[in-house]
């Protein structure tokens, strides 16, 4: 069960880095070549031992032996170079792919993944699990190669070379692969619990920490320092565990080894005085022995390695099995985009996987081409799944959203995005220049840029700075908020969507950014059909209808006239904008 | 002589006192002497086995048959008896760096605990996370492994060397022909290695860092469909990452294949050289054969070495890291009393000035004098977003220290009360209530001395309108909350954090706009039944909203910082054009708030440290 597991992880994984076989068989070769010199290195010392002890010196056969030793350790050096060279860049190629295809591949899940997982835990997918999983392909496996080559080596090496001492000191073998399978399953276990509870330590610290107020206020430092106290003494618990688990594999191996090298001088030394082996094989299987109980401590450690390395790749695999959105490229070259852009929910609902409760109910309206439309609601009344499922985030589950009167599922996603302008609350500046954050990977004049710039009215704040040349720092930083605002406006108006869906944002401005604001809002919804989430009443006057959200169902809609004159909700939340400080409408 | 060896000594001593947090060193020293006793027994007997193969191969050219078996016997002792050093070692040495971590994350929390809120504003979450895990571990490896390989590394040296000059000087000089290289192949590749190694950790971050933005702004990535670019930039990005770590590895395939290359140089001087000592009748087979094994044997030091500079040199930063936190003062528990006043009011406020200075997120000072509340009365606090209401709670209960002789409790300065006596008489609740990941009942009985019997749990919770609500949950008050549990609501959790409060039996009772989450109605039930049941707990109340002020004995109004206006809410309405405004504005946003259910808040402290 848990093999086939393990295997068709790796053959999931493998299509993926086919293209290195090349370079892993190398470095496989290179460990084969390592480990053959390393079985002759003890033959050639036991020959020249031979020839020393036989006093029948031709110290010609010592030179010859010792020119060859010379080529055997320079040409291992040379392949040990070559095969860690090989190995670790062919590991560093392997992380960078991986890494790339599991970011690409986890930038196009759809939305509801990313409400689901943590952006830390999508990026402990790209960085430490595809980490550790390539450490599985090239240092642990080559690790393990090298060493399970060694130990089959040098047994059939010592059998080959005399299988009566050979097969005398490998009495004690099997009870090794015991020592290695069993202290590695142990320890396994042990760090498993070691991991959980250090995981437990962080989750606690990053929790009291956040609270560090609350439990001063409560003058809970005691009690609070008890529950933390006994979570490390827990995981303290666990450690000495898996120490003392390890602990035992060394000096069992250190037993073995012991008994193999009594056996070895006790036995051997005897056929040697009885004349049935000569000295020079005594004087191998003494390498040799020392080649068969070095790597035990490897396995056993890298066994615990491989074990967590399996549950990274199984996850790192899982990112490959998630659906993800994509158009087929036949169906974006086929697809007529209609000429009149309208918007049109039918009996639209919609329920997040994570709630309970529908998001929003039976929503149907229309916006005419070129005309707007105005959002209005409380927070949580919907207002911002409407324009998620317009830009087909998430699909609806009931009812049927028409863009250009063409069902939306009809449409190519990218096609979609790029018909539909979208200006979310929060502005999104990449590091780059200007003309970058303008462009966004589009060739446009330099003319235009300016002159929409001109238009969002931000031209003159950036023109003063080096104009389409000034570098924006991540995440905007060197810009005022207002002044990020607008430039994300002239990016709507550079790419010229037919459609502009826009969450206006909240944050209050000075006076003076908020008047330019305006301007550019209007320049924006110039003859483009809008969906507004309406913060501003100047926004909601220049639109030509509104609807009223409440829990997720349509109160109340038509033009502002109209629903004012019906005092209900529309007409308490007007009054609201006007007094809320807003000053907008006289500064305009 | 004698001189030189007391100035080696001090050498040492100085070596171990710069080791980061060799306090523990001392603290644990009878287990790392332990353990340094096993480790020489162990090492000894590395020495020995070489020693013994020796004899073996002399006793076998001589045709000693009893020497033969007995050697055999002899190794297989050894290498037992080592066995149990082994263990040993690893138990005290190893273990014992565990100790040390733990004590460490231990004292780091505990001093993370007393240090004041004002320290969390230079220090955010996850850096003070990161310097407990990594930085503690890098302290753990350097106490533990790193000290084991250093010490391993030496001692092997120091009782190599004279076996092997005892044996044969020529031999032992043969062996170390080529390691003065050793050094100067450290320095010449070491150095680069160590700089490329960090090149590719800073690459790495910066990569964590793109994706991190790119993850965080999925929504605008997908509309603006730059799904593509995003992809290529971090390719790119990923280059580079390689670019540092091809370079890395060449270096570090040269470097270690290098270092084996000089110690088997050894084996082949021994080889040439030897053969014609042993022919010539210098020295005898066995001590041929067993110079062999001690270059084998070397091989282990010279490894370790490098380890273990690394291991420390990284523990030295994670050490200098872990103490900018440990210097950060304590908030001290007590002052010495200056003046006392008149136990007769339950709190006074004399001359009380405050500000952030350097922190300034509020601009103003708070100011205030001549404020006193008698024992069982309520006061209302009223005044805009920002007027200092917030901060004249946090000086109460000296989550701000106020200035000595400003603040009063029953007449002593609360500069005079132990910090854990004050928050046990002065209870709060703040706006953003925070409930942790346990059971209701283990929060209700946070920071309590002695934890509430059944009856006081069911007159708080029940005066807080939340034991119904509880009591409806699957396991009542065991049930558990956050990530282990269910999610309570946030008026939910503000009624718990009153119930909490109420728990504690304070004198005094602070709360800080802490039903901005509940609705007017319900607030208006939970403060009738609360004074109805609690006649003498004297109150301080703010509250964004107006509507329960006509309930309080007397409203305080403050604005930038000042008391501005006292009186009850009839007296108030009369007088003050200030308070009648913010009286209608109150008035207004509950229609708002019957309406859409838009909550306003304002920043707490806990908030500000973000």
């Amino acid at each position: 069960m848990k093999e086939s597991k393990t295997l068709s992880v790796f053959k999931k994984l493998w299509p993926l880095i086919r293209e290195y076989r090349l370079r892993l068989y190398l470095g496989v070769a290179l460990i084969v070549l390592t480990t053959s010199l390393d079985l002759v290195a003890p033959i050639v010392i036991g020959k020249v031992a031979d020839a020393v002890v036989e006093k029948n010196p031709s110290l010609e056969v010592v030179g010859h032996f010792c020119w060859l030793f010379l080529a055997i350790i320079c040409s291992k050096a040379l392949c040990e170079s070559l095969q860690a060279y090989t190995l670790q860049t062919t590991g560093l190629l392997i992380t960078q792919k991986l890494r790339v295809l599991v970011f690409e591949q986890i930038s196009r899940f759809y939305m509801s993944y990313f409400d689901e997982h943590s952006s830390g835990r999508l990026l402990t997918r790209v960085i430490n699990d595809v980490r550790s999983l390539s450490e599985l392909f090239t240092a642990s496996m080559s690790v393990l190669a090298l060493d399970a080559m060694v130990i089959v080596g040098t047994v059939i090496t010592m059998l080959v070379l005399d299988w009566r001492l050979g097969g005398l000191v490998l009495f004690t073998f099997p009870a090794v692969v015991w020592v290695i399978i069993y202290f590695g399953k142990l320890l396994s276990e042990a760090y498993r619990e070691v991991r959980a509870k250090l995981s437990e330590i962080n989750s606690f610290m990053g929790e009291n920490i956040g609270a560090m107020a609350t439990i001063h206020r409560l003058a809970a430092e005691k009690s609070r320092q008890k529950s933390f106290e006994r979570i490390v003494d827990q995981h303290q618990a666990s450690l000495m565990k898996s120490i003392h688990a390890y602990a035992q594999v060394q000096p069992w191996a250190n037993v073995l080894n012991g008994i193999a090298m009594g056996t070895l001088l006790s036995v051997g030394g005897l056929w040697v005085i009885q004349g049935k082996i000569k000295v020079g094989i005594l004087v191998a299987f003494l390498g040799y022995i020392r080649n068969l109980f070095q790597p035990i401590r490897d396995l056993v450690e890298k066994y615990n390695v491989v074990l967590s390395a399996m549950v990274s790749a199984e996850r790192v695999t899982r990112v490959f099995d998630e659906s993800v959105e994509s158009d087929s490229a036949e169906l974006i070259r086929e697809f007529q985009i209609p000429n009149h852009l309208g918007i049109r929910f039918e009996h639209v609902g919609f329920q997040y996987s994570t709630r309970n409760e529908k998001a929003i109910h039976d929503i149907s309206f229309e916006v005419d081409p070129g005309k707007s439309l105005a959002v209005v609601g409380a927070t949580g009344s919907g207002k911002s799944t409407l324009v998620r499922l317009l830009l087909k985030f998430y699909e609806c589950q009931e009812g049927t959203i028409f863009f250009g009167d063409r069902p939306l599922s009809e449409w190519p996603l990218k096609v979609l995005r790029k018909h539909v302008g979208f200006v979310p609350q929060e502005v999104y500046l990449f590091e780059g220049t200007v003309r970058d954050n303008l462009t966004i990977g589009n060739t446009f004049g330099d003319e235009l840029l300016v002159e929409q710039c001109k238009k969002a009215q931000v031209w003159e704040f950036i023109s003063r700075r080096g104009g389409l040349e000034l570098k924006i720092q991540e995440g905007g930083t060197n810009l005022s908020l207002g002044e990020r605002q607008l430039l994300s406006f002239a990016r709507i108006l550079v790419l010229n969507p037919e459609m502009l869906v826009m969450d206006e944002a909240t944050a209050s401005l000075d006076n003076a950014i908020e008047g330019r604001l305006m301007k550019a809002v209007k320049e924006l919804l110039k003859s483009r059909t809008s969906i507004i989430i309406a913060h501003r009443l100047s926004t909601i006057e220049s639109c030509d209808q509104v609807i009223v959200l409440e829990t997720g169902r349509i109160k109340e809609r038509g033009t502002i006239p109209q629903l004012l004159h019906q005092r209900g909700l529309f007409e308490k939340f007007y009054q609201l904008y006007q007094d809320s400080g807003r000053l907008t409408t006289k500064t305009l | 002589m004698k001189n030189t060896n007391k100035i080696i000594w001090l050498d040492i001593k100085n070596l171990i006192k710069d080791y980061p947090f060799s306090r523990y060193l001392s603290k644990y020293r009878k287990r790392y002497l332990l353990g340094f006793v096993w480790l020489l027994f162990v090492d000894f007997l590395n020495v020995v086995q070489p020693l013994i193969v020796k004899g073996a191969m002399d006793a076998l050219v001589s045709k000693q048959t009893r020497v033969v078996v007995l050697a055999g016997a002899a190794y297989f002792m050894a290498m037992t008896l080592q066995s149990v050093g082994r263990y040993w070692w690893r138990v005290y040495l190893i273990g014992t760096a565990n100790f040390v971590s733990s004590d460490l994350r231990r004292e780091f929390y505990e001093h993370l605990q007393k240090i004041p809120l004002s320290a969390y504003h230079k220090h955010r979450t996850g850096d003070l996370m990161s310097r407990a895990t990594n930085d503690i571990e890098a302290i753990r490896m350097a106490l533990g492994p790193g000290i084991l390989v250093a010490l391993d590394a030496v001692i092997m040296f120091v009782m190599l060397v004279p076996a092997m000059l005892w044996l044969s000087v020529k031999m032992t000089l043969l062996t170390f022909a080529l390691y003065p290289l050793v050094p100067w192949l450290t320095a010449k590749l070491g150095n680069k290695i160590d700089l490329f190694f960090e090149k590719m950790q800073a690459q790495l971050s910066h990569m964590s860092a793109y994706a991190q933005e790119i993850f965080s702004g999925i929504r605008l990535i997908k509309s603006l469909v730059l799904e593509d670019q995003a992809g290529k930039k971090f390719r790119e990005l990923s280059k580079d990452y390689v670019k540092e770590g091809n370079t890395l590895a060449r270096y570090e395939s040269v470097f270690s294949p290098t270092l084996g290359l000089i110690t088997q140089c050894g084996t082949l001087f021994i080889l040439f050289f030897g053969a014609k000592d042993v022919v010539a009748g210098v020295i005898t087979v066995g001590t041929f054969i067993a110079f062999q094994r001690f270059v084998v044997q070397l091989s282990w030091p010279m490894e370790a070495i490098g380890w273990s500079v690394t291991m420390t040199r990284e523990a030295k930063a994670a050490e200098r890291r872990l103490e900018e936190i440990f210097t950060e003062l304590s908030v001290q528990e007590k002052y010495p009393e200056v003046i006392a006043k008149s136990p007769d009011y339950q709190l006074e406020i004399t001359d009380l000035k405050f500000n952030f200075g350097s922190l300034a997120s509020q601009s103003f000072t708070l100011s205030l004098e001549g404020l006193e509340i008698s024992p069982g009365r309520k006061v209302g606090l009223v005044g805009a977003v920002g007027s200092g209401k917030s901060t004249l709670f946090n000086l109460l209960i000296r989550l701000y220290e106020p200035p000595p002789g400003t603040v009063f409790l029953k007449g002593k300065d609360i500069r005079a009360i132990p910090l854990e006596e004050l928050r046990q008489r002065v209870a709060s609740v703040e706006q953003q209530v925070v409930l942790f990941g346990e059971t209701i009942s283990t929060n209700l009985n946070l920071g309590l001395l002695e934890e509430g019997s059944a009856a006081e749990v069911e007159r708080a919770t029940r005066t807080a309108g939340i034991f119904t609500e509880i009591m409806n949950l699957p396991k009542e008050f065991d049930t558990a909350l956050g990530e282990k549990g269910i999610n309570l609501s946030g008026g939910q959790k503000q009624r718990v954090a009153l119930a909490r409060a109420l728990l504690r039996k304070p004198e005094l009772l602070l709360l800080d706009d802490c039903f901005s989450a509940v609705d007017v109605e319900h607030e208006q039930q939970i403060i009738d039944r609360f004074f109805e049941a609690y006649p003498h707990l004297t109150v301080l109340f703010s509250s964004h909203r107006l509507s329960v002020m006509p309930r309080m004995d007397e409203i305080w109004l403050m604005s930038s910082g000042k008391i501005v206006a006292r009186g009850s809410h009839v007296e108030l309405m009369k007088s003050c054009s200030l308070y009648r405004e913010l009286w209608r504005e109150s008035e207004r946003e509950q229609e708002r708030e019957i309406v859409s259910g838009v909550v306003t808040r304002e920043p707490s402290p806990n908030e500000m440290k973000t």
